[in-house]
Parts: structure tokens; C-alpha cells; sequence
């Protein structure tokens, strides 16, 4: 039985022990608050979890929702090319740039019409 | 770096898209300056656009980026009318704005996404650039048919176009996939490479894709019995967007339609008998269309249906020659002209909310305003295809070639259907000088739409002069 | 090539375009504030004027080139390129055509400047110079045009004008009746000048269709289809020349202003005919046969308006009936092949007639619009300069030597003695006797004798200098136009005849002096019993109204001839025309029609009902679409 071995089985045991422990000590002892609101399950501005779907619920979610999508594809899109910056040099860096600061002039738009503040 | 040289008019109209952007969310822009500016940006690129053009060949343009876009004369003239026509659907916006109060600057930043959208479409050499550029136009055109929110018929315009829209463009994708799995790439030449060597039947995977890709053209131009949704959306959008989609994206899509179509020989030899019969049932459905209508706009929407129809015969012809295009783009700016003229003069006479809109409110139009109801008789003319106008040259270009290309049914179909669209189009006429007025059709505020109805009434002649330029 | 020039095209172009310029002034300015008359009248007679100047290079340019080779062409554009037929817009310019020119841009500008003083106040003012100078463009065109085509855009233009200033007064109904029958009675002539041009082109057309080509192969033509195309193209003549049987509308064209009746009905539209036959000499020397009709109808038609001239007392109509019967001698001379001697009439007669317009103009002016000769009378002394032009008008055209009348019409009648027309030329020594009596009749009663109508003779006055100007000038025209072609019995040279010969087919006769001297004596006799009767009648005598009965009221009625047309033509047609449009056109055209449009109509509300609205039915329809397309290929490729 190796020395790491038994470190380790050392530290998994103890967090074994603790975790549980620690918790316990905050179930008996932290403050406590509660409500329907808090009870309520969240799911982006949806109200009503159950019942009927064609609810009507504010658009704000779906605004963010669309833009981070889209910020997001754009960043999945950096992937390949950061993987193939190599072969493609200059011109694929001078490509990205401009790649980037189109993002950059659309994100200028959006917190400029206010769009990113929770009204 | 000679590839930018011809995409610098997208470059301008692109650039000037974001800046007007940029600049409409940090300054309080007034209508009409944004409108005179985006004026400016369209003519500015339309300028460019000229002198790439005329400048001629002078670097291996056939292909370029890589075989991503192709530049020809064909192309150079078909970003000419989308440009022009992006020009004059500002006009018509600007004066449409003065009597309709929903405008902001973003709404002419959409029109130039949509026109670099136009412009990227017609060069498109590729299927996934085409994708793309078919994408931009029709994501920026979807936001501007629904542009006004107050209004449910507006609403219902942009969900009709943009489910339907969404339809096409999947039967698109789907099309562009099976290609690239039937052709082992999506670039134009290289498909029409591997089509020389294997025939086309050997492939049904290629089969498939060319008709689902074609289908979705065929959406977009309107043509039977994909035509559905576009009186519903003519009518439903904003009189400046209805303008610049009856022209430009129908330019647009037709100068990809042609340089796809005419990919290979081979391939083209097999579409001949099936656009025959969407070419012969587009025109005929959309001239009943049409003569059902009260409504100018959709009126104006079912005729569009049936000039799709004659650029169809177009293509069908076009075929057994040397394709050059000449006769397709000729057509189009004829057409161009025409509807924009007549679109010019209804932002004008419109009056707020579009109020204006059936044959019945242009009563005795000639007695009140004898200038315009003659410039509308003119547009209304040359679409009917009656000479001395452009319309008529368009039409005729078009029926010998049909002739030449031994499509004689398709020529004298062709001829019967313009003698059928005189019934609405004359319509317009009867009703503008053979009735009396009952109002006064009156004009509030400074207007740029009068000057764009007196310049296109006078294109209407000026390009019926000019002979086939390709 | 040094026959090539580049300044023809402006000669009608400039015309044109001021009266392009003025239309839009006057289209522009029509409902609100006109422009000052002042504007319009610098612009309506620039144009002339830089015409006659051109005219004038063109005549110098000609005469600077070789005789045998005498000729300026210019092309503008290839105009019609169908089969054998190739036809250039492009313009000629020879001997002929520079005759033409020349009086008729000068007599053009004179009647321009004119026409500012007659036409002042005239709410339309504008429109009147537009469409005086788009006559004028147009008649250019007609003769300079390359080719009979050209020349037939030029011969409708002015036909067109000619309506249009006919009904110039339009609110008037008996005006616009008279441009409707000038227009309709032209549109029977340009049907023979059609068909005559088309048979020409058939004949010979192949070889090209200009006159240079044509005449160089005028020699191909077989007899029969030239004597019918001479016909034919007579028969254009007829109409737009006042000629039987086509005569009629030219009296009654004489509603409209005077200028344009000294420009238009007197000077050079009316005299197109002839030019058109002149300029086809080559065909018509070809066809002896045809100019004997020409001729013989010419002469009658100059008898027959003579007898008419006796008897009217409109002072506009008399000149009318002088003016058809002037260009009867006209015919007469290009009928029996005396091409130079029929253009010199043209000539002369364009500066003596616009003159005696212009002269009864500025009467009918000076008296507010008095036309009849018997509410006339002793004007002499309240308008000595119109008096003065007036009789050098009248002594011309009654053929008084040595004014320019006599030296052109003793020329036809001689040329028709010598070519063996006897007939011809007895007919026209009497119908020269009648003219001196008409013209003077209506000269003594105008301005001799006492004043009938006392209250218009006290408000009488000259015309102003911008009218009277013209009438100097043309009157000196009238005075000396004859001495450009003297013959030689008089010691000259003929001037005319030898600078015209190149662009005509004729030959003259040799003949002894003594038939020339009896001809010349003929001519002066007719003239002095002409005027001696008129004298008697209507100078000693001081003449009063005369009240005409039997054959004399036949004449003033002018023999029932457009009555006789009304009942032999017009009824019948319009008859036929009710019965169609009663029975045939209801039934057997409208009918199917009506069917089809309701069936069509029909149809499209039935296919209304298709567009339902509903974004599930357009996408099933998109589907069903798709498939149907994907059965069809897959059959037709048999996959």
C-alpha cells in the first residue's frame, strides 16, 4: 500500500465525515426563512410551472435568452479557429478581429438601448 | 485584396447599416435626416457600384474569395437595381413617414442589412454563402414587414412570412446537404465539375437536393404553388418594405436563381419541363389572383406573382444559349421601375395609416392630380407591358427568346397572360380618369416620394430605350 | 465623304425642340400665371430664323459642289432594319429640297414674327407658337427626309398641325368640325401616299429605299405598277393638296388664325403634293400617261375653284378658292413633265399668297374680326401700307407682268402649250383670265369705293410694325421672285430651271419663239380681260351687294359639292356604320368577348376563395406542391 494511496483514502474519509457533519451543524443552528415565493419553483419568468402552457409571461426573458445565445455561438465559433490559428496566420487573425468588433458594435448597441438593464 | 473591390458597394451600404446603427442608439436621430442619410449611403453605393461595374473586367473576378462569390456582368447590374431600389424604397419610406408614426432610424439600418443581404445573394458562388446571405436579407426583412406592432395585420403578415419563410429555408438546408452528399461540395463550380463527368441521374441524392434548393427560390420569388403567403404579407407590411421586397429581393433572388439554374448543362435540360409548368401556372394563377383584388397593394402583390412568372419563362429560355442574363435583368429593372413608381406615388397619396388603399380611393385621381395619375398610367402601362415603355421591351426580350429557345407554347401563354393583366392594371386607369373625384387628395409636409415617381416615370422610358445590355 | 454633313438634322430639330420647349412652358404654365407673351415670341421665332440662316448654308454648300453631283446627306440613326427594308432616319438635301428650304423657313420666320402682333392677347398664346413650330419642324422633315418614309413622318406631322391650328379657336363646334374634315379628307390621301409608297418599295424597294438608290433604279419599274404607283401617290398628293376630288376641305380650313392660313393653307403645306411629285419626277418621266392625269385633273381643279373664287364673299374663302386654284396651274405644270416650271410656281406662289394672307389678315385685324368683303370697303386710305402690299399681292397673283405671278404661271401654261397639251392650255389661259377678275373683284370691293359698314370703318387702323414688316418684305418677294427665272424671251436664263435640273427627270422641249411669244401674249390678253371686267364692275360702278340667283347662287354654293359628298359618302357610311355597331358588334364580337371575361372573372373569385388566410393551408399547399413537383421528376427521370 503506497503512501498516496493512504492519503487520499485519509482525505476522502475525513470529507466523508465532515460534509455531513457540517451540514447538520447548519440545519440545527442557521437562521431560517421561508415563503410561497421561495417554496415556488423557478423557471425563467414562467409562473405557473403546472398547469396550462399558452400563459403569457414577459418577453425580458426571452431577450436575454436570445442574447446570450447568440454571444454564446459566437464564442463556440472562436474554438475552431483558435485550434487552427496557426495555419491560418494573419489573415485568419485580422478575419477574427474584424469578426470581433462586429460583436463588439452590436453589444455597444444593445447596452446603449438599454436592453441589458432589468426594468 | 482585388476580391474587395467587388463587394465594396456591400461593404459601403454594410458599413453604413452599422454606423447608422450605432449612431441611432447614442443620438436622438430626427426621421428625415436618417432618412436623407441612408438616401445618401444607398446612392453612394449605387455610385460605387457603377464604377465597379463599368470599370469592366480588370482583374480575374469569375470567381473569387476562393470560389465563394462569382462576379459577372450579370451580378454588377443586378446589385445596380438593388441598390437603386433600396434608394427608392427610402424615398417611400421618408414620405411614408411623415404620415405614418411608427419610424426609427434602425428601420433604415434593417434596409441596408437587407440590401447587403441582396447584394452578397446575387454574387453567391456557394451554397452556404448563399444560405447566409439569403439569411441576412431575409432575417432584416422579416423585422421590417412586422415593423409597425401597433397594427395586428402586420403582426400576422410577419408570422405568415416568417413560418413559411422558416419552410423554405429548411427545404433549403435539407436540399444544400443532400448536394453536398451527392457532389462532394457546395461550390457552384465544383458541383458543375462533377456533374460534367457523372451524369445527373446516376445521383437521385442530387436530384433531390436541386429540387428542394429550387423549391426554396421558388418560394421566395412567389412563384405557383408557392405563392401563397406573399399577397397576405404584401399587404400586411409597411408600404416601404412591400416596395423594396417586391423588387429587390426578387432581383436578388433571381440573379441566384439564374447563376444556380444554368450551374450545367446537363442539369438545366432537366428542370426546362418542370419550370414550363411553374412558369405557365404562376402567370395564369397570379393574373386570377389579381383580378379578384380590391386592394392596390394586393393587387400589386398577385401581379408581382405573375412577373415572377415571365422571369421563370426567362429562365426556361435562357437555357439553350450562352447564358448572360441579359433578358432576366433587363426585366427586372423594367419591372423595378415600375412598381417602385407606383409605389412612390401611393406613399404620397396613401394618407395616414395607408388609408388609401383600393381601387375605389383613386377616383378621378386625374382630375385633382393630373401629373401623378399620368405617372401611375405610365407604371401601370409599362407593367401591362405596352410599348413605347420598358415593360413592353422586357416582355418582348423575353417572348423571343422563348421563341428562340423553341418554347413557342410558353411564348403565346406568355402573351395571353399580359393581355389578361390589362384588366387590373387598366383598372387602376378607369378609375383614376373616368370617374369623379370625391376628394381632394391632399399632401401635408416636405416629400421626396414625388421626385422618386417623376425620375422613375421617366426610367420607365429611359431603360425601355436602352437595348439589352448584356 | 464631302457629301456628308452634320448640320441637316438641325434644320428640323430646331423648330422641333422650341416647340417641345414651348409645350412644356405653356403645359407647365396653363393653369396658373402664363408666361409674358414676350418670352414665348423670342423663342417661337429663333427657331425660324436659325433655320433660314441654315437653309442659306445649305444652298451655298450645294452650290460649291460639282452640278452633276449636287446633293448633302446626313444620317442619324438606323430607324427601321427589317428584311430588304432598311431605312436610316437621315436627311437629304439637293437642288430641290434647298428651293424648298429656303422659302419656307423664310416665309416660316416672316409668318412667326407676324403671328406676335396678330396673336397678341390670345389666352393661349403658347400653345399657338408650340404648334406653329412643330409645323414648321414637321414640314422640314418632309423636305428633307432621305426617303419617302422620312418623308411621310414629316407629311403626317404637318397634317397633324394643320388640324390642330385648324381648330385652334376650339370652342367654336364649326371650327373643330373644319380640322376634323381637313383631317379626315388627309387621312384618304395618306392612304394612296401608303399604298403608293408600299407598291414602290415592292417594285424597286430592294435596292435600297432612299431616293438616290430609288432613282437609279426608277428605270425597273414595269408600266402598269408605275403608272398605278404615280397614281397612288397622286391620290396623296390630291388630299394633302387640295385637288379634285379632295378639295374641299381646304375653304373650310381657312377657320383657323389667318397666319396660319398664309403659312399652312397657302405657302408650303398645301404645296407638299407637289413637291412629292416633283421629288418623284424620275418616276412619273417614266409614265407619260400619269402626268396627263395629273395635269388634266390639275387644270380642272383650277377652273373649277376659279368659278368658285367669282362668286364668295368671305375675303379668307376667296383666297382659299385662288389658292386651290393656284396649285391646279401647279399640277398642270408638273403633270405635263414641266417639273421646274410647276416648283417655280411654288415658289412664287408662296410669297405672293402668304403676302395676300397676311394682307387680309391685317384687314380682318384692323376691322375686329370682319371676314365678309361686302361689310368692307374704302380701306385704302386707313391702311395705305396693307393697301400697297395688297395690290402688288393681287397684281401677282392675276399674273400682271412684270410681277413674279406672271413669269411662273406663263411658264406652266407655255411648257403645257409646247408639250403638246392644247387642252391644258386653253383651259388655263381662260382660268388665268377668271383669277385676275376674282382677285380683283375682292380687291376693289375691299379697299375702293365708299365704307358699307360705317361704324367699323371709323374704328379701322394700319397694323402694328411687327405685321406690317412682314408684308414689306414679302411684298418685295412678290415684286422680284420671278426675275430668278426669266426666260429666255425676255433675254434671261431660267435660272431656276437650271439650278433645280439635277434633281429632276425633265426635258425641254424645243420649240419656235413664235408659239412662246403667242403664249406670253395669250397670257397678258387673259390677264387684261380679267381685270378690265373686274374694273367695270366693281371699280366704276360703285358696286353694291350683289344678290346671286340660278346658276351664279349654284356657284356660291360651290355646286353642292360637299353636299353631294355628305349624301354620296358620308350618309351611306354612317348608315353601315349603325348597322354594325347595331347588329354585328353586339352579338358577334362583343358576344364571345363578354363570355370570356365573365368565365375569366368567374374564375378568379373562385380563386380568391383559395387564399384562405391560414398559414397551415399555404404550408400544406407548399407541401402538396413539393410533392406533386417530386412525382414529376421522379417519373420523367425514371428514378
Amino acid at each position: 500500500m503506497s503512501a498516496e494511496l493512504v492519503l487520499s483514502s485519509v482525505i476522502f474519509f475525513g470529507l466523508a465525515v465532515i460534509i455531513p457533519v457540517i451540514m447538520l451543524l447548519t440545519a440545527v443552528f442557521g437562521p431560517r426563512s421561508g415563503g410561497v415565493a421561495k417554496n415556488d419553483a423557478y423557471e425563467s419568468g414562467i409562473k405557473h410551472v403546472v398547469g396550462m402552457a399558452d400563459q403569457k409571461f414577459s418577453v425580458k426573458f426571452y431577450l436575454l435568452a436570445i442574447l446570450f445565445l447568440i454571444f454564446d455561438i459566437e464564442a463556440v465559433f472562436m474554438y475552431p479557429w483558435a485550434v487552427s490559428l496557426r495555419e491560418l496566420g494573419m489573415f485568419g487573425f485580422l478575419e477574427m478581429v474584424v469578426f470581433i468588433l462586429l460583436l463588439l458594435t452590436g453589444l455597444i448597441y444593445i447596452l446603449k438601448k438599454g436592453v441589458l438593464n432589468w426594468r | 485584396m482585388l476580391d474587395f473591390i467587388i463587394i465594396l458597394p456591400l461593404l459601403v451600404v454594410g458599413a453604413g447599416a452599422i454606423a447608422l446603427m450605432l449612431l441611432a442608439s447614442m443620438e436622438n436621430l430626427s426621421e428625415g435626416s436618417t432618412a436623407l442619410v441612408s438616401i445618401g449611403i444607398f446612392a453612394f453605393a449605387f455610385a460605387v457600384q457603377l464604377m465597379v461595374s463599368v470599370s469592366g473586367n480588370v482583374a480575374p473576378y469569375e470567381t473569387a474569395f476562393s470560389g465563394m462569390l462569382t462576379a459577372s456582368t450579370f451580378t454588377k447590374v443586378a446589385g445596380l437595381i438593388i441598390l437603386a431600389c433600396g434608394l427608392f424604397s427610402c424615398m417611400i419610406a421618408q414620405t411614408y413617414f411623415t404620415q405614418n408614426k411608427f419610424s426609427s432610424p434602425e428601420f433604415y439600418s434593417l434596409m441596408m442589412f437587407a440590401a447587403s443581404g441582396m447584394l452578397l445573394l446575387t454574387m453567391a458562388a456557394e451554397l452556404i454563402t448563399l444560405f447566409i446571405s439569403l439569411e441576412i436579407m431575409s432575417l432584416a426583412i422579416y423585422v421590417l414587414v412586422g415593423y409597425d406592432r401597433s397594427r395586428i395585420k402586420r403582426s400576422e403578415a410577419v408570422l405568415k412570412y416568417l413560418m413559411l419563410g422558416a419552410f423554405a429555408g429548411a427545404f433549403f438546408t435539407m436540399g444544400a446537404a443532400l448536394i453536398y452528399g451527392g457532389a462532394g461540395s457546395t461550390r457552384f463550380a465544383l458541383i458543375s465539375k462533377y456533374l460534367a463527368t457523372n451524369s445527373f441521374l446516376e445521383s437521385p441524392v442530387l436530384v433531390a437536393g436541386t429540387l428542394l434548393v429550387i423549391v426554396a427560390f421558388l418560394f421566395k420569388v412567389a412563384a405557383f404553388p408557392f405563392h401563397a403567403w406573399v399577397v397576405d404579407v404584401y399587404d400586411g407590411a409597411p408600404l416601404p418594405v412591400t416596395g423594396f421586397m417586391a423588387t429587390g429581393v426578387k432581383t436578388a433572388i433571381f440573379a441566384v436563381f439564374a447563376n444556380f439554374i444554368v450551374l450545367d448543362n446537363g442539369m438545366k435540360g432537366v428542370w426546362v419541363d418542370y419550370l414550363f409548368y411553374v412558369a405557365v401556372f404562376t402567370m395564369f394563377a397570379g393574373n386570377l389572383i389579381a383580378i379578384g383584388q380590391n386592394n392596390l397593394k394586393r393587387m400589386l402583390a398577385a401581379s408581382g406573382i405573375v412577373h415572377s412568372g415571365y422571369l421563370i419563362i426567362a429562365l426556361v429560355a435562357v437555357g439553350t444559349e450562352n447564358f448572360t442574363g441579359g433578358v432576366i435583368i433587363f426585366y427586372l429593372a423594367a419591372y423595378a421601375a415600375a412598381t417602385l413608381g407606383v409605389f412612390t406615388a401611393l406613399a404620397y397619396l396613401g394618407g395616414t395609416d395607408e388609408r388609401r388603399d383600393s381601387f375605389d380611393d383613386f377616383k378621378g385621381l386625374a382630375k385633382v392630380r393630373p401629373y401623378t395619375a399620368a405617372a401611375i398610367t405610365i407604371f401601370m402601362l409599362s407593367m401591362a407591358g405596352i410599348p413605347p415603355t420598358a415593360g413592353f421591351m422586357g416582355k418582348f426580350y423575353i417572348i423571343t427568346d422563348a421563341i428562340r429557345a423553341d418554347q413557342m407554347l410558353l411564348a403565346v401563354l406568355g402573351i395571353v397572360s399580359s393581355i389578361l393583366s390589362m384588366w387590373y392594371y387598366l383598372r387602376l386607369v378607369i378609375m383614376m380618369y373616368f370617374k369623379e373625384p370625391e376628394e381632394s387628395f391632399e399632401v401635408s409636409g416636405v416629400s421626396l416620394a414625388p421626385v422618386g415617381t417623376m425620375i422613375l416615370a421617366v426610367s420607365v422610358f429611359a431603360i425601355g430605350f436602352y437595348p439589352v445590355f448584356l | 465623304m464631302e457629301h456628308t454633313v452634320s448640320y441637316l438634322v438641325l434644320i428640323p430639330l430646331l423648330p422641333l425642340l422650341g416647340a417641345l420647349l414651348m409645350g412644356l412652358m405653356y403645359l407647365v404654365s396653363c393653369k396658373g400665371k402664363a408666361f409674358p407673351e414676350k418670352i414665348y415670341g423670342i423663342i417661337a421665332c429663333i427657331g425660324p430664323a436659325l433655320t433660314f440662316i441654315l437653309a442659306l448654308k445649305v444652298y451655298f454648300g450645294l452650290k460649291g459642289l460639282p452640278e452633276d453631283s449636287r446633293y448633302l446627306v446626313q444620317d442619324v440613326f438606323t430607324w427601321i432594319k427589317v428584311g430588304d427594308l432598311d431605312i436610316s432616319m437621315g436627311f437629304f438635301a439637293d437642288p430641290l429640297s434647298s428651293l424648298m428650304l429656303l422659302f419656307v423657313t423664310l416665309i416660316g420666320t416672316l409668318i412667326h414674327v407676324y403671328s406676335v402682333g396678330y396673336m397678341a392677347k390670345d389666352e393661349n398664346f403658347g400653345k399657338f407658337f408650340a404648334y406653329l413650330n412643330l409645323f414648321l419642324g414637321s414640314m422640314l422633315i418632309l423636305v428633307l427626309g432621305s426617303s419617302p418614309v422620312v418623308m411621310f413622318v414629316g407629311w403626317e406631322g404637318v397634317g397633324l398641325c394643320s388640324y390642330l391650328l385648324i381648330s385652334y379657336y376650339s370652342t367654336e363646334t364649326n371650327n373643330v368640325i373644319a380640322g376634323n374634315k381637313a383631317f379626315i379628307v388627309n387621312r384618304i390621301g395618306d392612304l394612296g401616299f401608303v399604298l403608293g409608297m408600299s407598291l414602290l418599295f415592292w417594285a424597286i424597294g430592294s435596292g435600297g429605299f432612299d431616293y438616290m438608290s430609288l432613282r437609279a433604279n426608277a428605270e425597273q419599274i414595269g408600266p402598269g405598277v408605275g403608272l398605278a404607283i404615280c397614281l397612288l401617290l397622286f391620290v396623296g398628293a390630291t388630299g394633302k393638296s387640295a385637288q379634285i376630288p379632295l378639295y374641299v376641305w381646304l375653304p373650310d380650313a381657312m377657320a383657323g388664325p389667318t397666319p396660319v392660313s398664309a403659312l399652312i393653307h397657302a405657302a408650303t403645306m398645301v404645296t407638299a403634293g407637289v413637291y412629292m411629285v416633283a421629288r418623284f419626277s424620275f418616276i412619273y418621266a417614266e409614265v407619260p400617261a400619269a402626268g396627263t392625269v395629273v395635269a388634266w385633273i390639275g387644270i380642272l381643279t383650277a377652273l373649277l375653284a376659279a368659278i368658285f373664287g367669282c362668286f364668295q364673299r368671305d375675303i379668307k374663302k376667296i383666297l382659299a378658292y385662288s389658292t386651290v386654284s393656284q396649285l391646279g396651274y401647279m399640277f398642270a405644270g408638273v403633270g405635263v413633265a414641266a417639273y421646274s416650271a410647276g416648283i417655280f410656281h411654288v415658289f412664287t406662289h408662296a410669297f405672293f399668297k402668304a403676302l395676300l394672307f397676311l394682307g387680309a389678315g391685317s384687314v380682318i385685324y384692323a376691322l375686329h374680326h370682319e371676314q365678309d368683303i361686302w361689310r368692307m370697303g374704302g380701306l385704302k386710305n386707313k391702311m395705305p401700307i396693307t393697301y400697297w402690299t395688297m395690290l402688288i399681292g393681287c397684281l401677282a397673283l392675276a399674273g400682271c407682268p412684270p410681277f413674279s405671278g406672271f413669269f411662273s404661271k406663263d411658264e406652266i401654261l407655255f411648257m403645257a402649250l409646247a408639250s403638246g397639251h392644247g387642252g391644258v392650255w386653253l383651259v388655263g389661259v381662260l382660268v388665268a383670265a377668271m383669277t385676275a377678275f376674282y382677285t380683283f373683284r375682292m380687291f376693289f370691293v375691299v379697299f375702293h369705293g365708299k365704307p358699307r359698314d360705317e361704324h367699323a370703318y371709323e374704328h379701322a387702323h394700319e397694323s402694328p410694325k411687327v405685321m406690317t414688316v412682314p408684308l414689306i418684305v414679302l411684298a418685295v418677294g412678290a415684286c422680284f421672285a420671278g426675275y430668278l427665272n426669266i426666260p429666255s424671251i425676255f433675254g434671261g436664263h431660267l435660272g431656276v430651271s437650271h439650278w433645280l435640273a439635277p434633281s429632276l427627270t425633265e426635258h425641254h422641249p424645243h420649240v419656235s419663239v413664235w408659239l412662246e411669244v403667242l403664249a406670253v401674249a395669250t397670257s397678258i390678253a387673259a390677264f387684261g380681260c380679267g381685270i378690265f371686267f373686274a374694273w367695270k364692275k366693281f371699280y366704276v360702278a360703285t358696286a353694291e351687294e350683289p344678290f346671286y340667283t340660278g346658276l351664279a347662287n349654284f356657284a356660291y354654293n360651290k355646286f353642292m359639292v360637299d353636299e353631294l359628298y355628305h349624301y354620296l359618302l358620308v350618309v351611306p357610311y354612317k348608315l353601315l356604320g349603325t348597322a354594325i355597331s347595331k347588329s354585328i358588334e353586339p352579338f358577334v364580337t362583343d358576344g364571345p368577348v363578354k363570355v370570356v371575361v365573365w368565365l375569366y372573372g368567374a374564375l378568379a373569385n373562385a380563386f380568391k376563395v383559395v387564399q384562405v388566410g391560414y398559414v397551415r393551408v399555404y404550408a400544406i399547399y407548399m407541401v402538396i406542391g413539393l410533392s406533386v413537383l417530386s412525382i414529376f421528376i421522379s417519373r420523367s427521370l425514371n428514378l
